[in-house]
């Protein structure tokens, strides 16, 4: 694949790098004279001086023969403007860091629709920290819209004797697998839940909260 | 009209005062507060101090029903976007844009903005003038 990577700040060095090593065409834009001197003594032929949400400079870099175009600099009108120019040639996946989540939607009006901020990744997962002590979130999927959990049943818990199907979870969120005695079990609706079991949920983030009251998380999950 | 104004620098500047001046009802949002200085000690309206592209700034400074909205920031993707935000989040029905490189001219224009490019059209005046020999 050939991937343009705007922007050469951490996050881009760290990206182009690693999709070269794992075989992909890569080519990195900085649009700052000094930072792409500085860069090219090391990196040669992998960046290339140029303003990346100007049409004319990703046709120039080869944009229109582009699998994906990933804007991030450390500035979200600039990511914008790079994306809007890619949708104008018609790449066909264009991916953009937004660092700051109040910029996601406009992201999403001009129809950008893939947009990954760090920061709302990282506040998605200290929320379930501090206000879900009750269950463990380890790891966040699809920038951090979805959260896979896992949750201890304590001896006496409510939902000890409860079926799978039971459980009336909230709308999205599954039981994808259940720990008993070491073992993972397939989860199956008729499954009955055991004191001691672990029940590894994914769900939509927004549903999170509402898990909390229909697990009774707050009497029977103790934070591992 | 209630008018928004992107960047006080001195177009930004200059058109708050004159539109002021016409008896519109204007607010300058600039993200440096010392651009403010450039305005006339006569001018009343007005100054935000925050970055244009900012949803939370541009309805402090009243983009929710404001009739017009100029971009005069000193980066083009600056304007783009706080132009896209003014006419996409808060449906401000006109947008002018200043721009400084022409190559966008024609990306404004898809999204229905006026564009004004200084260098461009001082230079088209200036090949006119020659092409006239005066």
């Amino acid at each position: 694949m050939y991937v343009i990577v705007v922007g050469a700040g951490k996050v881009g060095l760290f990206l182009s790098q690693a999709l070269k090593e794992h075989g992909h065409e890569v080519l990195l834009v900085e649009k700052d004279l000094d930072k792409y001197d500085h860069l090219f003594e090391k990196w040669g032929e992998l960046i290339s001086l140029g303003d990346g949400s100007n049409t004319q400079t990703l046709v120039r870099l080869g944009a229109e023969r582009a699998n994906v175009v990933v804007a991030v600099t450390g500035e979200d009108e600039d990511n914008l403007a790079v994306s809007l120019a890619a949708k104008r040639l018609s790449v066909p996946r264009i991916i953009a860091r937004v660092n700051n989540p109040k910029n996601e939607e406009i992201f999403k009006l001009m129809g950008v629709q893939r947009t990954i901020s760090g920061t709302r990744i990282l506040f998605n997962m200290v929320e379930q920290e501090v206000e879900m002590a009750a269950v463990l979130p380890f790891l966040a999927l699809h920038r951090g819209e979805v959260e896979a959990l896992k949750l201890e049943v304590a001896a006496d818990s409510a939902l000890v004797g409860q079926k799978i199907s039971e459980l009336g979870l909230p709308e999205g969120a599954i039981v994808s697998g259940l720990v008993r005695a070491d073992r993972l079990l397939p989860v199956k609706p008729e499954l009955v839940i055991e004191g001691g079991d672990w029940l590894l949920v994914i769900a939509p983030s927004e549903v999170i909260l509402t898990l909390e009251s229909c697990l009774h998380l707050d009497e029977c999950f103790e934070k591992s | 009209m209630k008018i928004l104004i992107i960047g006080c620098g001195r177009l930004g500047g200059v058109m708050a005062e004159y539109l002021e001046e016409d008896g519109n009802d204007v607010t300058v949002v600039d993200k440096r507060s010392t651009a403010f200085r450039l305005l006339l000690p006569t001018f009343r309206g007005k100054t935000i101090l925050g970055n244009g592209i900012d949803q939370d700034i541009l309805r402090e400074a009243g983009a929710e029903g404001a009739d017009l909205m100029i971009v005069a920031s000193d980066s083009d993707n600056t304007n783009i976007m706080a132009a896209l935000v003014g006419q996409r989040i808060f449906h401000i029905p006109r947008i002018m844009a200043r721009i400084y490189h022409q190559s966008r001219i024609s990306s404004y224009q898809e999204y229905g903005m006026e564009t004004y490019c200084p260098t461009a059209l001082v230079a088209g005046m200036m090949r006119e003038s020659i092409k006239k020999g005066a």
